[in-house]
């Protein structure tokens, strides 16, 4: 194929760069290779969003954190594979921007692609260069899947640069081959750490099977078991696990941190391709051809020649094939972009996206999107918890609660069973006035995702609040040093400089205001204990309010929620709010007692529309199952339909 | 391709310029001294941390500090009676003191005093002419007093995240006192993640260790070090005393229950639900108890034996409740004694228990007993209730005097001059007697700092030392928390990789627990309670 496309006129330089070999340098490998890099690119960037991954969603465990400064640098320096650990940390923080994010794992894809590609001319075989696709498909479904697993391809690109390196520098002389190999076996394992032990297979592979230079191969291996020993646990004194696995997927650092991931062995497949492909070609060498080595045959240019001139069947359906390059072309691409979309397809989790979503529009208070979002999902206690914070900020709780799915036993993700749910519940309960609270979940995160900006500022906040100065330095000082929330924490501590007390900061001083005093161990959890200490503390607490009169409606405890009804002139509503006029014509209706609001008995409107429910619902002979549809389509977000059905979000 | 080469060999070789050229850079340029007119201010420098009024070690590292006066130059000046002086130029305000100078100078200048002289370049005082002199202000001298008698060599710690009851990265780290070094004991990476704590000495020596790990993947089990060889303990040692003979090492077993409050500075809270005290003997492997220390209607704990080995000290309360799964109502009312038993070595046998300080008389809970190496003092926590002092800021050190004791017949305590209004604990000797190594939370409610005192003859304690660190601002963003610090002699000789190795194997001594101990039913495992124990700082 090489020979026989049209070449790249010499101007084209970048595209010839980009397509990184000489066997993609005609135009129709240039422009499948850069249509298909832009699409990976926009995809990573537009549609996967790398940011969610960076935000984490409470799912991601294993993403890294990154200081600036020496200190944190030199920790990285003191084990085999720290320098391409702390790359990662660094390369990860731009995931911060999805844009740089999917630059960053676009230029790791078409690295890796290059590498093979290198790999694959020196064995002689470009024919097979559509391989180097596999490792930008393998990266697409695995952040397709919002999965972290930056540090263990960096590692991975860090050996294969090194093989190529390795397959470039040497000219064919054993011992510069072995000066070279020994050269970059020490680099390589300090830098990459485990990485290595795939350097020294591939080259190991190299040199056994396409070389057949037996010694040196054997020396390789040889060297692959000895370098990490003595290096990694003499050297570096680090244990033999780590020495051998540091930086690889099955190293414990990695695969104990991994909780979530279905895909983790589409890392293990990333660097068994690597092994495959050498493996593969060597063997086809063993195997199909006389035992020349790639070297040998690149010196027999006449003889190709020869060859090129008189060819065999298998020459004279390639030469067919090539005359037919355009076709051939299509038909690459098609197969190229099929396969890229088939695994784009295979791996998609529209509700897993929509969940990573909700949590970082959550976080970052963009409360509509995050509504748009969650119209989208089924809904789950996470969900769940989320949107009624997103209702509550919009003012919009006590009128659409019940568009979406509502689940009791996840409200406040209070229940024992939601143990591993600290990251959802930091934020809300710091508004809520639950400090304490919030600063468990938070102390807790830390266990589970480490020292993360978002924790990180979270106990800075909740110190702040509670007047825990001392601590709260300490937090904003680690939180100044992270790459884009120092801003965040340096404002603070000058803060501190003139109002050590932040005795002026308004924000602080609502929340100071509204922290609960009571100390007992139940409010942790029982969600009416936590919402009512919170009232009793600061009765114009609207989110307790809130939270509180939902509670009631969700477990149905309309007698209380009657009872509290009346603090709804500590808020100053405009009016009342819809479901709660919905929840008081239930109760009236169960229970024959009417509620004054203000003197006046709610809007007529929701007079109307109780006796149309109960219209609708007694044409069907009070049969649920058969009014469902229609009472779903008109009331679904209303409390009668909850209060019938026990279930909500069925109106779209 | 070689142009590629040359190409990529040119970039690497620039990259490598580049970042030489930025190391230059960006250094700190030599300061000149102070010349010209000085004024003096007439207070002392504000230093971070605050190293003034103190009596230091002769072998520990350099006090680096921060100078927190504003300023565009900075010039200290280290010296004492003997020696060439160290002087420090800069122009952040960062006070790094070269390590070997600094060595020479305390070393050369025991018993006396070391004077830091402070001065700071006016910020507005740049020259307005070539050849015109800086404004420099001269602070009062910082003085501290170098102890005759050397401290511990090392400090043994653990080093954790200040989690809650999940950790990701914790160890037990040492520390070499004159420098900066800290190496790893073992942390959890040697065994897939985990819990590592409870690291005991016997004699301040590290001859005789104890630490004990949680591993879900390993399980729960006591590292023993002997000489240099280590083995497993097919038990979790929770508080553990080495006897001084070296031949058996009492414990507690704690069922540990967490809870959190909603109101209070420090979140978290424990509570025993039971505990009791047992003895490992070391020559048979053999775990015993008496039922003077394991009582089923009191918990024991903190076991700490008398230099002589004659007394194991303890701290004891009663126990008033049944249920061993919820948390009492009564839990701040729960507040423990000190008390003693007497034991005879040789014949294996127990006395009777004695009341050393009941908590009735101090209204306070009675906690962590230790006793100097030359056994006069006994130095213990106090705090308003319950079992865990590093939770309570109320937790304050005392101490009592067991020879004027043993004189009077009376237990008088009192409390250290050197606590804060945060949580104190944690506390060792050094094995001369002269030092203590505590925990103390004053400079925040939530992170555990390592202090170190000098204690004079009459058991004064003087103005605590903040475990100086190379870089003077670690403190100021450094989420680790320290806590345990154990002083000994040496460093800890098995390499981490052999703890690892066999905290990670199969092997382990298999303990028989005695069936007529008091507070665990006949027939139950070696280890009661072993499935809920949450993790403590």
């Amino acid at each position: 194929m090489a020979g026989s496309s049209r070449k790249v006129p010499s101007s084209s330089a970048i595209m010839r760069w980009f397509a990184g070999s000489d066997a993609d340098r005609d135009r129709g490998g240039v422009i499948r290779a850069l249509v298909f890099f832009v699409l990976l690119y926009l995809y990573l960037w537009l549609y996967v969003d790398l940011r969610l991954i960076y935000h984490g969603g409470g799912v991601i465990t294993n993403f890294p954190v990154f200081f600036r400064g020496r200190a944190f640098f030199e920790q990285f320096t003191l084990y085999p594979g720290g320098l391409v650990e702390y790359a990662g940390a660094f390369l990860a923080q731009l995931f911060y921007y999805s844009w740089a994010g999917a630059l960053i794992v676009t230029l790791l894809a078409w690295s890796i692609g290059l590498c093979i590609d290198c790999f694959l001319k020196a064995a002689d075989a470009p024919g097979l260069r559509g391989l180097r696709f596999v490792p930008a498909i393998l990266l697409l479904v695995i952040y397709s899947r919002y999965t972290y697993r930056l540090a263990s391809i960096l590692a991975l690109l860090t050996a294969l640069l090194c093989v190529c390196l390795y397959l470039r520098a040497t000219a064919g002389r054993k011992l510069s081959c072995m000066v070279v190999f020994g050269v970059l076996s020490a680099a390589l394992y300090y830098v990459a750490g485990g990485g290595y032990l795939l350097f020294a297979a591939v080259c190991a592979i190299y040199e056994i099977l396409l070389m057949r230079r037996w010694a040196m191969g054997i020396l390789y291996l040889l060297s692959g078991a000895a370098v990490p020993y003595i290096g990694g646990v003499l050297i570096f004194r680090v244990s033999v696990i780590d020495a051998y696995s540091e930086l690889l997927p099955f190293s414990w650092k990695i695969a104990d941190r991994v909780t979530h991931e279905k895909m983790f062995d589409l890392v293990y497949a990333f660097y068994a391709f690597v092994l495959l492909i050498a493996l593969g070609l060597g063997l086809r060498r063993t195997l199909f051809t006389n035992g020349t080595g790639p070297g040998e045959r690149r010196g027999s240019r006449a003889e190709r020649r020869t060859k090129a001139k008189h060819p065999g069947l298998i020459g004279r359906i390639r030469l067919s094939c090539a005359s037919k390059g355009v076709f051939r072309g299509v038909v690459e691409s098609l197969v190229l972009f099929a396969v890229a979309g088939g695994a784009v397809f295979a791996s998609y989790d529209g509700k897993q996206r929509i969940e990573f979503e909700v949590s970082y529009y959550s976080s970052a208070q963009m409360w509509e999107r995050l509504l748009r979002s969650a119209r989208r999902h089924p809904g789950n206690h996470r969900v769940t918890n989320a949107v009624n914070r997103a209702l509550y900020h919009t003012g919009r709780f006590g009128y659409d609660m019940f568009s979406y799915p509502q689940l009791a036993e996840g409200f406040l993700l209070t229940a024992e069973k939601f143990t591993v749910t600290h990251w959802d519940r930091f934020d809300v309960r710091i508004e809520l006035g639950l400090v304490c609270m919030a600063e468990n979940d938070l102390a807790e995160c830390i266990g589970m995702f480490g020292w993360r900006p978002a924790i990180l500022k979270g106990l800075a906040l909740a110190n702040l609040v509670k007047g825990n100065i001392g601590s709260a330095r300490i937090y904003l000082g680690a939180l100044g040093k992270t790459l884009f929330d120092a801003g965040w924490a340096n404002q603070y501590l000058d803060r501190l400089e003139s109002d050590p007390n932040l005795s002026t900061d308004k924000e602080i001083q609502r929340l100071r205001a509204r922290v609960v005093e009571k100390d007992h161990s139940p409010v942790f959890s029982d969600n009416e204990q936590a919402l009512l200490a919170l009232l009793e503390k600061d009765k114009t607490n609207r989110m307790a309010f809130e939270y509180l009169m939902s509670w009631y409606m969700l477990t149905r405890q309309l007698d209380k929620f009657a009872d509290n009804i009346k603090r709804l002139n500590d808020f100053g509503y405009s009016e009342v709010p819809r479901l709660y006029e919905e929840a008081l014509f239930v109760y009236a209706y169960e229970t024959g007692k009417s509620v004054a609001l203000n003197g006046s008995w709610g809007r007529p409107k929701s007079g109307q529309r109780i006796e149309d429910f109960g219209r609708i619902f007694n044409s069907y002979g009070r049969n649920k199952e058969a009014a469902f549809a229609e009472l779903a389509k008109n009331y679904g977000d209303s409390y009668f339909f909850y209060s019938v059905y026990g279930f909500s979000g069925v109106k779209n | 391709m070689r142009r590629h080469y040359r190409y990529l060999l040119a970039l690497v070789g620039l990259l490598c310029i580049g970042v030489l050229a930025y190391g230059l850079w960006s250094g700190e340029k030599e300061q000149p001294a102070p010349t010209g007119p000085i004024h003096a201010v007439g207070r002392a420098a504000r230093i971070d941390p605050d190293y003034s009024g103190m009596v230091i070690p002769p072998n520990i590292a350099p006090l680096d500090f921060s100078v927190r006066e504003e300023g565009s130059g900075y010039y200290v000046k280290i010296y004492s009676k003997q020696g060439p002086p160290i002087e420090v130029r800069c122009r952040s305000g960062r006070i790094v003191i070269p390590e070997s100078s600094w060595g020479r100078l305390l070393e050369a200048n025991r018993g006396e005093e070391v004077y830091f002289d402070i001065f700071v370049e006016r910020a507005d005082s740049a020259p307005s002419s070539p050849g015109a002199e800086k404004q420099w202000s001269r602070f009062d001298s910082v003085v501290n007093r170098i102890a005759r008698e050397d401290i511990d060599g090392f400090l043994v710690y653990r080093r954790i995240d200040p989690a809650h009851s999940t950790w990701r990265n914790m160890g037990v780290y040492q520390r070499n006192l004159r420098g900066f070094d800290e190496s790893i004991v073992l942390d959890n990476g040697y065994f897939g993640g985990g819990c590592v704590n409870c690291h005991t000495f016997c004699n301040n020596r590290t001859d005789k260790v104890l630490i004990g790990i949680r591993s879900p993947k390993y399980g729960n089990s006591t590292l023993l070090v002997d000489g240099l060889a280590a083995s497993k303990i097919d038990a979790k040692f929770t508080y553990t005393s080495w006897h001084p003979s070296g031949r058996l090492a009492a414990y507690s077993i704690n069922h540990v229950s967490q809870f959190f409050h909603t109101a209070q500075e420090e979140v978290r809270d424990v509570v025993d639900l039971d505990s009791l005290l047992a003895y490992y003997l070391v020559e048979t492997g053999e775990v015993k108890t008496t039922p003077a220390i394991a009582k089923k209607e009191r918990l024991e704990t903190y076991p700490a034996w008398s230099p002589d080995g004659r007394y194991l000290y303890f701290c004891s309360a009663p126990k008033r409740w049944t249920d061993k799964t919820a948390i009492p109502d009564s839990f701040n009312e729960i507040k423990y004694d000190l008390a003693r038993i007497s034991y005879d070595l040789e014949s294996d046998k127990w006395g009777e228990v004695e009341t050393v300080l009941s908590a009735q008389e101090t209204g306070l809970s009675i906690m962590l007993p230790r006793i100097s190496p030359d056994g006069r003092w006994l130095l213990f926590c106090m705090c308003d209730y319950g079992c865990f002092p590093v939770y309570r800021a109320s937790s304050d050190l005392y101490m009592i005097d067991l020879r004027a004791a043993e004189q009077s017949g009376r237990y008088e305590y009192r409390r250290l001059s050197i606590n804060s209004n945060q949580s104190e604990s944690w506390h060792s000797f050094s094995s001369n007697s002269r030092w203590i190594a505590f925990s103390s939370k004053r400079k925040s409610g939530v992170f555990t700092r390592t202090y170190i005192s000098y204690l004079d003859e009459e058991g004064g304690a003087f103005k605590p030392l903040l475990l100086p660190q190379k870089d003077p601002s670690y403190y100021d963003s450094c989420l680790w928390t320290y806590s345990v610090p154990e002083l000994v002699c040496e460093p800890v000789r098995v390499v981490k990789e052999d703890l690892g190795r066999i905290a990670r194997g199969p092997e382990k001594a298999s303990v028989g627990f005695p069936v007529t101990m008091a507070t665990p039913k006949a027939g139950t495992s070696s280890e009661p309670w072993r499935s809920n124990l949450p993790e403590r700082e």
